[in-house]
């Protein structure tokens, strides 16, 4: 198992990051206009005081210099310093932020996976039921519904009309973190942000049981007398639960796809938020350091999701 | 004539599919609706007029007047024409992208293949929407920048999908014969068996639009889509954010917010319907 972990490091996450990283840093360095010009809070300037300001942030070298400098402090675990005016580090920025992100996503995740999975299940065990048929249509309207509509009726409805739930933020100064205190900021971005992951597990959960339903296995178990309700929760589920585990790892982008949106709704202090103020910025080290950031998050969710499927999956082994 | 027929029997498929014919009803309205926009309202989606800002709906407006005055029904309209618009480029740009490399991913497999392959997986495996502010926050938003960069960035999905179908139909026997009598390549790949491969490319490239037209909305609403005072159901909803827009004016927001929402969700219905009535799996009849 161990050498398999750290044969995916090495033979396809780290080529992986590379090519991703050089991409992007290409993509950045080659596009017209300077980021100095865009930072705030700096007047205009001319030409030589903007060719001095590049010069203090590196800009002035080439591309490839520039890259294998940011390449060699990463490797020592280090993004560079923010470009803004207070300049600080990268991997602060990024370390004061990812709580929050990480939060809302875990949130939205287990929203997704603890209500769609039960309901995939009962819309499989009474297909063609009027309760199948409200799913299947509510799965559809849950992959259609843009995020930031839902996200804003939500805010409308609860925040602003019924006045039950904060419009957005994490915390006031001074208030006391309490439970019920995340659970009241964290419901409606979570639910907005988990809304897509609730309907498509439900969906995938639906297909998998109903294909596992139709296997021989499960006519063996019928015919030898076992109860129904054992059939489906003992033996058919388990396997049926299988492919849902991989979902994981596919979902993990458009998770955090889908909390850059709903943290810029709901001002949520999240990695989201930091990224769309790092780009209208021109914030190079910080828009590295974020996409670099989720890029490692998405691959080790990834190898999660497999190492998991080995563990549930005594058929698979990875050696 | 056994095209016809075929098609015939794909059609009378798709229409058994409730849902599937409402979605393609939905779609051919706001289609129409695009297309005849001028005819629809007398009002210029960009003109602003400050005397006439907020009002609720009113005869004279029927769905109200946003902040700067402009008739939120004629942008609502109009918004639509760009959002279908950005959808279907974009997947064209996607499919045009997709094809082409998946066809050589599959068909001359090795080294091509591997290449063509490690870089979907790095295109697949990263956060979409946070290359996609990133690129357009720098290259600048301009609704042909939305487009290109929609497109550019969700090519793996086709071609992996065509690759898959590929590397199914290179072996069979249509195509050994077409390369036996001496067909090169390219021909063999585009003639024999692409044609093939058109049904779940179709399929995909459907629900493809529903989820370019998700992203440019997305993009819009962050401020990095299609610019402002173009009219796009994205912008429109990243107008109406400040919160007392949202709490006491929400003419503004619910009309472009449900178009989108009806959109996609036909789209989607009609992808669904699509993949059922073109499965070979199913019972012809």
């Amino acid at each position: 198992m161990w050498r398999y972990i750290v044969r995916r490091i090495l033979l396809q996450g780290i080529p992986v990051l590379l090519g991703f990283t050089f991409l992007l840093y290409l993509i950045i360095t080659i596009a017209p206009g300077s980021p100095v010009t865009h930072l705030r809070g700096v007047p205009e300037l001319d030409t030589s005081v903007i060719a001095q300001r590049e010069a203090q942030l590196g800009l002035d070298q080439p591309f490839i210099v520039q890259y294998v400098k940011w390449l060699g402090r990463v490797v020592r675990l280090d993004l560079g310093l923010s470009f803004d005016s207070a300049r600080r580090p990268v991997v602060t920025l990024i370390g004061e932020r990812m709580p929050a992100t990480i939060i809302l996503s875990l949130s939205s995740i287990i929203l997704g996976w603890g209500i769609g999975i039960p309901v995939g299940i009962l819309s499989a065990r009474y297909q063609y039921s009027i309760f199948d048929y409200v799913i299947t249509f509510f799965a559809f309207v849950g992959i259609s519904i843009p995020s930031f509509f839902f996200g804003l009726t939500l805010l409308y409805v609860f925040a602003l009309k019924l006045n039950v739930l904060p419009a957005g933020g994490f915390f006031m100064a001074g208030e006391a973190h309490t439970f019920i205190g995340y659970v009241r900021y964290l419901l409606l971005p979570a639910l907005t942000l988990g809304l897509g992951s609730i309907a498509s597990v439900a969906r995938y959960m639906r297909a998998s049981l109903l294909e596992v339903l139709n296997e021989d296995y499960l006519r063996t178990a019928r015919a030898k007398g076992l109860r129904e309700k054992i059939v489906i929760y003992k033996h058919a589920l388990r396997n049926a639960l299988l492919p849902i585990l991989t979902l994981m790892g596919f979902m993990l982008p458009s998770i955090f796809s889908g909390a850059v949106i709903v943290e810029n709704i709901f001002t949520w202090p999240g990695l989201g938020s930091l990224a769309i103020q790092a780009v209208n910025e021109r914030n190079y080290p910080v828009i590295m350091g974020i996409n670099l950031m989720f890029a490692v998050l998405i691959f080790l969710g990834s190898i999660i999701a497999d190492v998991s499927y080995a563990f549930a999956d005594p058929r698979i082994r990875y050696e | 004539m056994e095209q016809i027929s075929q098609s015939k029997k794909v059609w009378r498929r798709f229409r058994r599919s409730k849902l599937a014919v409402f979605g393609m009803a939905v779609l051919i309205f706001f289609v129409l609706l695009s297309i005849f926009a001028p005819f629809l309202t007398d009002y210029d989606p960009n003109r602003s007029n400050l005397r006439n800002r907020n009002l609720p709906p009113s005869r004279e407006h029927l769905f109200g007047t946003d902040d700067m005055g402009r008739d939120v029904l004629a942008r609502t309209i109009y918004g639509g024409r760009i959002s279908l618009t950005v959808g279907l480029v974009s997947v064209g740009i996607s499919l045009g992208i997709g094809v082409i490399l998946g066809a050589l991913a599959g068909f001359f497999g090795g080294m091509v293949d591997t290449v063509i392959m490690r870089i979907a997986d790095v295109f697949y495996s990263f956060p979409f929407m946070i290359l996609a502010i990133t690129i357009s926050a720098i290259f600048g938003p301009s609704i042909y920048n939305t487009m290109i960069i929609l497109g550019v960035l969700s090519w793996p999905g086709p071609a992996r999908l065509l690759r898959a179908e590929f590397l199914k139909l290179k072996h069979t026997d249509f195509s050994l014969a077409a390369a036996t009598i001496g067909a090169g390549p390219a021909r063999v790949m585009f003639r024999h068996i692409l044609p093939n491969a058109v049904s779940p490319l179709l399929v995909s490239a459907t629900l493809g639009v529903a989820s370019a037209i998700l992203s440019e909305a997305g993009l819009s609403f962050l401020g990095l889509g299609v610019p402002p005072p173009a009219p796009s159901w994205g912008n429109m909803l990243n107008r109406a954010r400040p919160l007392h827009i949202l709490a006491t004016m929400p003419w503004m927001w619910l009309p472009p917010g449900i178009a989108i929402f009806v959109v996609v969700l036909s789209i989607n219905f009609v992808g669904d319907g699509l993949r059922d009535a073109l499965d070979p799996r199913q019972v012809m009849d």
